[in-house]
């Protein structure tokens, strides 16, 4: 893929064309956390899914996650 | 019930890095957790702050938090550093692995009446296969829903709050002295890991 320097590499993730496993590889990071600041210390946006995406995601979960939501003064079972 | 899985360790470190843990912890479920992505959470030496701000969710969560074996996970863990290093180097794609080993095994493990949100950010889980009654969830996605639910003002503020977080990296209490080879200290930057009281940081 050609992907010589940390910047073709975090552009490549933030455009979701290789997986964050893929770039902590090349980038030889220790982690997610550390490509995490990577990231965003150069400036490259987070890859993110597709405005569709979101919307189909947030469709499915939302009726899941409004019945699971515990009140703001509800202690821990 | 409501399970939410969680195979790689994405969207744990995004809401740490924010310290907004609490934020999963409005909800009314069980989390669920390879043991790769524990082992990436609380990883590091024990002073660092990150290592902290986990060991306290996982305390809270108590038997709420499921972390499942994986055969990876298992070998990973009786390897030395250096093998790590080596297996990490040789083995790029051994993640993905141990996540879908975990898609197996969560399969099993969760009641057919369950319904499950698998809370993700690596892209290659949206290709996996949890069982018929998953929903994925993307880390932006669960953001929106919170914003929809009032349970956060607005989604976009904690996206603007994590990529703030992750440029001052100089402020960062998330940062970390990076592993030598041979775990003898750097010599690079003497003062890097005094506290932040006695530095005044």
């Amino acid at each position: 893929m050609g992907l010589t320097s940390p910047h073709d590499i975090l552009s490549a993730y933030s455009q979701g064309r290789i997986s964050s496993f893929e770039a902590i590889h090349k980038l030889h990071l220790d982690g997610y956390r550390d490509l995490l600041l990577a990231m965003c210390d150069a400036g490259h946006s987070l890859p993110r899914p597709s405005k569709e995406e979101i919307e189909e995601q947030l469709r499915e979960a939302l009726p899941l996650l409004r019945a699971a939501l515990k009140p703001l003064d509800a202690k821990d079972a | 019930m409501l399970d939410l899985v969680i195979p790689d360790a994405g969207p744990l470190i995004t809401f740490a890095l924010i310290d907004r843990l609490d934020l999963l912890d409005r909800f009314n479920c069980a989390v669920m957790i390879t043991d790769m992505v524990s082992e990436e959470l609380l990883r590091g030496p024990a002073h660092a702050p990150d290592k902290a701000v986990f060991e306290q969710w996982f305390a809270r969560r108590g038997n709420r938090l499921q972390t499942v074996d994986t055969t990876y996970g298992d070998m990973w863990e009786a390897l030395d550093e250096s093998a790590r290093r080596k297996i990490k180097r040789l083995h790029p794609g051994a993640g993905k692995l141990s996540i879908r080993e975990f898609t197996d095994k969560v399969e099993g493990v969760i009641p057919t009446t369950d319904q499950v949100l698998v809370l993700f950010e690596e892209d290659s889980v949206k290709r996996m296969h949890f069982g018929p009654q998953l929903h994925l969830l993307h880390t932006f996605a669960l953001l929106a829903a919170l914003e929809n639910l009032g349970v956060v003002a607005s989604a976009d503020d904690l996206v603007d709050e994590i990529r703030r977080r992750g440029r001052n990296l100089a402020r960062d209490p998330f940062e970390r002295r990076a592993a030598l080879p041979d775990d003898s200290q750097s010599d690079c930057q003497p003062h890097y890991d005094r506290g932040v009281e006695e530095t005044g940081g």
